[in-house]
């Protein structure tokens, strides 16, 4: 099917290179000659207006919002029952870097082959000890105010205290569940994390949450004597909702979700979106992935669509579209920066690597774009950042010098 | 090149036999742009196109994965995404009078339908080509004409100075008239790149 329209688009395509030959110019021409829609193409496509129109608008095709769109379509084809059958960002990360990539929307550093010929020790590192990235970890803090620390190590302690319970899901991530604990008066937990860790868990009704570096996370034993599930969270956190139900009155009724955190409330229903509220940034930024939520601050309110973002300043409540992959890089176990001054990726290697960031001189005011593991050394992002030759770093300890 | 690119597509395909996710994330990553072209050629409409195509890839992971080839991958993803279009033309309530003048025409001719194919496939092979450019020329080439920028902004965002970025213009000219009498470019394609070097 369509091999003929195949062939003749190559056809057409060396014909505006000027390479066709005798036998195919023939072959062409007999191909228009069979319709007037077919000779009105060429004479389209040689008209260098109407062309560079047309390449404009192939140009805006949003790689993201389709891709994202995809796999939202493809999650929804597992029954409840099963585990889903999770078709991550990352994937889509992972594939962009192998395949032939026709069209980039913008200038990504990779360490490209010709780079890994040469690789020897960055020269910025001082002493003989590089830094190795965060991990996953976080302290869980009962009502009671006991603490515990939750590690690797533990997995089996921990699971008799508190109702909680620590498993591996298929694809060897670490998940804290957290059993329902219908006693009355609710008691409130808090999980967090220091800079340098990360941590995903499982809330009574199944929603999930990951928890970036430096962040934290109040919530309720059990949602079921509430009229809405409402949480607290500081720092940064990627959440994916269950759908959930309370009984009133003999009828079932669905149960909303809220998050709150610094000035800001976000109410949703079954849906996968992030919320970056980090004390010492400005802004707050609730990206939306995949269903509805809406963001409230003092009386602003705004709803938000799939692709979009909130973006609470000081005082306004904006909605913008978002970049998701960039947004919710981190939960994909990457760093991903699109047009960012250096000052913003200085700070989430901070608060990854658990370090601390100095300016010497002028700051380089250029825009970095670049994807990388966030489980790598921090070499390996101040490698990358340093390859555009527009910053200069040195580290000592756990200090990292930036310089133009 | 050539045999290269065909050992990675043959790669994929196999891959995408054996269900791994990250194939569909390739014949993707091949694909998407082409289609969404297309997709908004019929009905006209940006997001709604958006939709159709992620559809589009939906039905071919839930498909026959097996025994396919590039040809037939490519192939299916027009098909569904034509039939799409169609249906969603069809049972649109409220059309605008280019959606309207459209749906009628493509009710009408099979041809017109395959020639968006067609012109599809040619805008592909078109940003290749620019793909190819050599890489300052691209940069500079792209930044003006695709995101439209001006010499002042191109020379914030990259860093260099307005006079840099001229000069960047004007060796990207040179390197195109090089390239003309070296690859045989036609006079249609140089004129297009030279009119939009000049615009801004």
């Amino acid at each position: 099917m369509l091999e003929k329209e195949f062939h003749i688009s190559k056809l057409i395509a060396s014909r505006l290179k000027g390479q066709l030959t005798a036998a195919e110019e023939t072959e062409l021409e007999e191909w228009l000659s069979s319709s007037s829609k077919y000779r009105e193409l060429l004479e389209d496509l040689e008209d260098e207006q109407l062309v560079s129109e047309k390449l404009y608008s192939y140009r805006s095709v949003n790689k993201t919002v389709i891709w994202t769109k995809t796999v939202g379509g493809l999650q929804k084809e597992t029954s409840p029952v099963k585990p889903r059958r999770k078709f991550k960002l990352l994937v889509f990360v992972s594939a962009v870097a192998a395949a032939v990539a026709l069209m980039t929307l913008s200038i990504y550093f990779y360490n490209t082959s010709q780079d890994s010929k040469n690789i020897r020790r960055p020269e910025f590192i001082a002493g003989t000890k590089d830094i190795t990235s965060g991990k996953d970890g976080a302290t869980l803090t009962l009502a009671n105010g006991r603490q515990i620390i939750i590690k690797h190590a533990l997995v089996g302690n921990i699971a008799s205290e508190a109702g909680v319970k620590i498993s591996k899901t298929a694809d060897g991530q670490l998940v804290y569940e957290i059993a329902g604990n219908d006693v009355s008066p609710v008691a409130y937990n808090t999980l967090s994390t220091t800079r340098g860790q990360q941590t995903q868990l499982h809330l009574p009704d199944g929603t999930l949450v990951y928890l970036n570096a430096a962040s934290s996370l109040r919530y309720p034993t059990s949602f079921a004597k509430s009229t809405i599930r409402e949480v607290s969270l500081t720092g940064e956190g990627y959440f994916e909702v269950a759908a959930a139900y309370r009984s009133f009155n003999g009828r079932r009724i669905k149960q909303s979700f809220v998050v709150k955190s610094q000035r800001q409330q976000v109410e949703v229903l079954g849906t996968h979106f992030n919320i970056n509220s980090y004390g010492d940034d400005r802004t707050i930024r609730t990206t939306l992935i995949e269903g509805l939520v809406r963001v409230s601050s003092g009386n602003q309110t705004q709803v938000l669509k799939p692709g979009q973002q909130g973006v609470l300043s000081e005082a306004e409540l904006k909605v913008e579209p978002a970049d998701i992959q960039t947004a919710v890089a981190w939960k994909n176990n990457e760093f991903m920066f699109e047009s960012e001054p250096i000052q913003n990726i200085m700070k989430l290697v901070e608060r990854w690597y658990d370090v601390e960031i100095v300016y010497e001189g002028a700051v380089p005011d250029y825009k970095f774009n670049g994807a990388v593991s966030r489980f790598g050394n921090v070499s390996k992002v101040l490698q990358i950042l340093e390859s555009t030759k527009k910053v200069h770093f040195k580290i000592e300890g756990r200090r990292i010098t930036v310089s133009k | 090149m050539q045999s290269k690119g065909k050992e990675e597509e043959n790669h994929w395909i196999e891959a995408f036999g054996k269900d791994e996710e990250k194939a569909l994330a390739y014949f993707f990553d091949l694909h998407y742009k082409s289609l969404g072209y297309f997709a908004n050629r019929l009905v006209h409409d940006n997001f709604q196109a958006e939709d159709i195509v992620a559809e589009c890839f939906v039905k071919l992971w839930r498909g026959d994965r097996k025994n396919q080839n590039a040809d037939s991958i490519k192939a299916f993803l027009y098909i569904s995404c034509r039939n799409a279009c169609l249906d969603y033309l069809r049972h649109l309530k409220v059309k605008t009078t280019v959606q309207q003048i459209y749906f009628n025409e493509l009710e009408k001719s099979e041809e017109t339908i395959l020639a968006n194919i067609v012109e599809s496939e040619v805008m592909d092979m078109l940003a290749v080509e620019i793909e190819l450019l050599p890489e300052k020329c691209r940069e500079v080439f792209k930044l003006i004409y695709f995101d439209q920028k001006k010499t002042d902004e191109i020379a914030r965002e990259l860093g260099i100075s307005p006079k840099t970025v001229r000069n960047h213009k004007a060796k990207a000219v040179e390197l195109l008239k090089a390239a003309v009498l070296k690859k045989g470019l036609s006079g249609v394609m140089y004129l297009a790149f030279q009119l939009f070097l000049n615009r801004r």
